[in-house]
């Protein structure tokens, strides 16, 4: 279940907030508000002093009164304004840990490791490639055998009679070091004490190697390309063997370490776009928002998310077959400079490259979660115009992505089908601007729309551009 | 277009009427015309010819590889989020005249004096008891004088929001000089957009001051995360105006590419929806997150975090 859902309306508690139903007391009304009372007698706070806190508009979950006088309340003034979750009548507060009302938790939570590793699995074991299954009963290859560890991780417990499966307590901990940035050795530490406080026979890992170990199966790929020292071009694809740049004949490598490894001086770090898409898709809590786009009704004339954009629909206009299938996704990208190493001293800035899916709905798009870095650029000095040739593996994938697509298993609807990508714009700042687009913005063209057409001038003691009086 | 500024000789540029028409949008098509030429930035041939001249294009962008990039409405957007903070910057550099990024300058206004026809505040040339000559800029009714920017001051101390709306603003009020430093950008986007017409409405003359305010709404209405199509095409006819009478405020200097910017948003908005899904708040605020981020690039061993961090949201929610 989905963090950010938390506060949406319950459709079922809608009556909450239909107290009269023309001049008297709605019945539905009057029959609910009996079971809400059921509900909460039931609970063991009730048992204990035999009082409820009133929830109507006035008294507001303060004081606590008798049975009777709470329905009184109730039926005058109505329920105070928000409150879905009955938290103060013994429901619980829905949380990452997903406990929550209701029968949607029961059914999926069994085991949420174990459903984790299979989703992230579900493109490899769907039915599409039994025939690749079938074979894999024959000679277990790397993948499958990764895929049993893990499944076996999943089931097993942390140690004798423990509720939480080994794959969890080392999920939660590799989460906890991404939030609060634990370098590896606190991580270590950590999970050894985990291990000492466990019963002896557990299965925790000792460190954060181990845990690594764990997890391998789980994480989603990236590659690392070399780039000459002055970024004319990449050693990649019929270029990766060359040992010196074949434009600027500057070296590809800095120094040799004492292991006899190359050390490479630049390394432009690639994250695939495809894979986290479809992990996506796997996701039981995110996949069914990705059609949201195609769901949503809209007045005519009223724009509220990308989708209500004629940018959007003039996409679909002009390619049916992509606008068809409303699981494809749309793109935006964005590229901006960043210091890693603060402002001051040596100066370093990185260019990360970072793509969003529009499909979202408003609540969920562009949200931390949904923002996937797909390269970084390295420094230390702006790419400017070879912007372009750092672009280049991004830009190979989303044209695929666009003309064959990727086969991707869609959880929601327990279907496969072929994922399509279009980009639909980019976002960046006014330098950035002209680094993406091609269309330099200094001097007196500064303006991507206006063109040679500016009515710009040079201002002779200020020495600057001027657009004054371009608007009349 | 046969607006009464059109024919204004002497609020303007001196001396001259305005017939022409708004430069041509180029579709998707045209632009790939002129552009398919070029060479690519992996030929490294250098700069076209005739860069700088007729046109500024330095190459043939790689996104056109894409096979639908031309036919795309709306291929780059610009940035409301930077526009608006820059505008927002000159505007009160100006006006609480901060020494050295003034427009208000003296140089400014011997430009102002060769462009337009304000003798009112032409530099002029005065001499002192030693006799020697000295220029003196007339101080400027767009100007406020420091008493004044006490009182400004003084009042953007004592502002309070409502929780989690802005940071604090009085942190930005430096007293001794009056002035205000360090803002973010988000604090220029709720100074531009809630401030500005509260901020200088006794302070301004009223004409600058209605012009300020109108401007303030124009970015309110753009920034709503609903819009209407018809409330878009009003802005769209409105800044056209609004960015005029700025002119008859403020000197020529104070013109640079981001205050001309805004009379293309509208049009944007039109085409790609509300701002907020084309901003880079979004990017930014990722950017300065160190556990999304920054260690990433310090820390070498533990890339391989952001490559799970599609699987770290998935441990969180169930």
């Amino acid at each position: 279940m989905c963090p950010v859902l938390c506060h949406t309306m319950d459709p079922n508690r809608a009556w909450m907030y239909n107290r009269v139903d023309g001049k008297y007391l709605s019945k539905v009304f009057v029959a609910k508000v009996n079971e809400f009372i059921t509900f909460a007698c039931s609970q063991e706070e009730f048992q204990r002093c035999q009082k409820l806190k009133c929830p109507c508009t006035k008294c507001r979950n303060k004081p606590y009164r008798d049975v009777d006088t709470v329905k009184l309340h109730l039926y005058q003034w109505g329920f105070v304004a928000h409150y879905y979750r009955w938290v103060h009548h013994g429901e619980p507060f829905l949380e990452y840990e997903g406990a929550g009302t209701s029968s949607r938790t029961a059914q999926v939570m069994e085991n949420p490791m174990r459903d984790m590793v299979v989703d992230a699995f579900a493109p490899m074991m769907s039915p599409l490639n039994a025939e690749a299954m079938n074979n894999e009963e024959q000679e277990p290859i790397a993948e499958a055998k990764r895929f049993m560890q893990l499944l076996q991780a999943a089931e097993r417990p942390l140690y004798e009679g423990c509720e939480m499966s080994l794959l969890k307590a080392v999920a939660r901990l590799t989460n906890l070091k991404c939030e609060y940035n634990l370098p590896h050795r606190a991580v270590d530490a950590v999970a050894t004490f985990m291990k000492e406080i466990c019963p002896d026979t557990n299965d925790m890992a000792k460190n954060y190697y181990e845990i690594k170990k764990l997890l391998a199966g789980l994480e989603l790929p990236h590659t690392k390309i070399d780039v000459c020292p002055n970024g004319c071009m990449l050693f990649w694809k019929d270029n990766e063997t060359l040992d010196t740049c074949s434009v600027c004949n500057e070296g590809r490598y800095s120094r040799v370490s004492k292991e006899g490894r190359k050390i490479p001086h630049k390394q432009l770090i690639y994250f695939p776009i495809g894979p986290r898409l479809q992990r996506l898709y796997v996701t039981k809590s995110i996949a069914p928002h990705m059609t949201w786009h195609h769901e949503h009704n809209r007045p005519a004339g009223v724009m509220a998310h990308p989708s209500d954009s004629d940018a959007w629909k003039h996409l679909d206009a002009c390619f049916p077959s992509f606008a068809e299938e409303p699981r494809n996704v749309r793109l935006g990208l964005c590229t901006d400079g960043f210091s890693p190493f603060g402002h001051y001293g040596q100066t370093y800035s990185c260019w990360p490259v970072i793509v969003t899916p529009y499909n979202l709905p408003p609540w969920l798009c562009k949200k931390r979660q949904f923002m996937f870095i797909a390269l970084l650029i390295p420094g230390p000095r702006n790419p400017k115009g070879n912007l372009d040739i750092y672009l280049q593996p991004v830009i190979e994938e989303l044209s695929n992505l666009w003309t064959d697509g990727l086969i991707t298993y869609d959880i929601s609807r327990r279907q496969n089908f072929v994922m399509k990508v279009a980009l639909l714009w980019t976002v960046s700042d006014f330098p950035a601007y002209g680094m993406l687009s091609g269309w330099m913005t200094s001097g007196k063209l500064a303006c991507p729309y206006c063109m040679e057409h500016t009515k710009s001038f040079r201002l002779a003691n200020a020495n600057k551009q001027s657009w004054f009086d371009c608007h009349r | 277009m046969d607006h009464i500024f059109r024919r204004n000789k002497s609020a303007f540029y001196k001396n001259r009427e305005e017939h022409s028409q708004p430069p041509p949008t180029l579709t998707g098509e045209q632009v790939w015309n002129r552009v398919a030429l070029f060479p690519k930035a992996r030929d490294h041939k250098g700069k076209p010819q005739d860069y700088g001249k007729s046109h500024n294009w330095t190459r043939c962008s790689i996104f056109w590889e894409l096979p639908y990039w031309s036919t795309l409405l709306i291929r780059h957007n610009l940035d409301v989020m930077h526009i608006e903070k820059n505008v927002f910057e000159q505007i009160i550099n100006t006006v609480l005249n901060v020494k050295g990024k003034t427009k208000d300058d003296l140089k400014s206004r011997k430009d102002m004096s060769t462009h337009c026809k304000r003798r009112r505040l032409d530099v002029r040339v005065v001499g002192d008891a030693e006799g020697s000559m000295r220029e003196v800029m007339p101080p400027a009714p767009y100007v406020l004088s420091k008493d004044q920017r006490k009182i400004l001051c003084e009042w953007i101390r004592s502002v309070k929001f409502s929780d989690g709306y802005a940071s604090n603003l009085g942190r930005c009020v430096d007293m001794k000089n009056a002035s205000l430093h360090n803002m973010k950008s988000h604090d220029c986007h709720v100074f531009m957009q809630r401030l500005l017409p509260l901020a200088f409405r006794d302070l301004l003359p009223t004409n600058v001051w209605k012009v300020l305010t109108e401007l303030s709404q124009f970015f309110r209405d753009l920034c709503a995360s609903k819009l209407h199509v018809d409330d878009v095409n009003r802005l769209e006819k409105n800044i056209a105006e609004i960015l005029c009478k700025l002119e008859r405020v403020f000197p020529p200097a104070f013109f640079n590419v981001m205050e001309h910017l805004p009379i293309h948003l509208p049009r944007e908005v039109k085409i790609g929806g509300p701002v907020q899904y084309r901003w880079m708040y979004d990017y930014e605020r990722y950017f300065s997150k160190p556990q999304s981020f920054k260690f990433l690039v310090s820390y070498r061993n533990n890339i391989i975090y952001i490559c799970i961090s599609g699987f770290s949201i998935i441990s969180r929610e169930k």
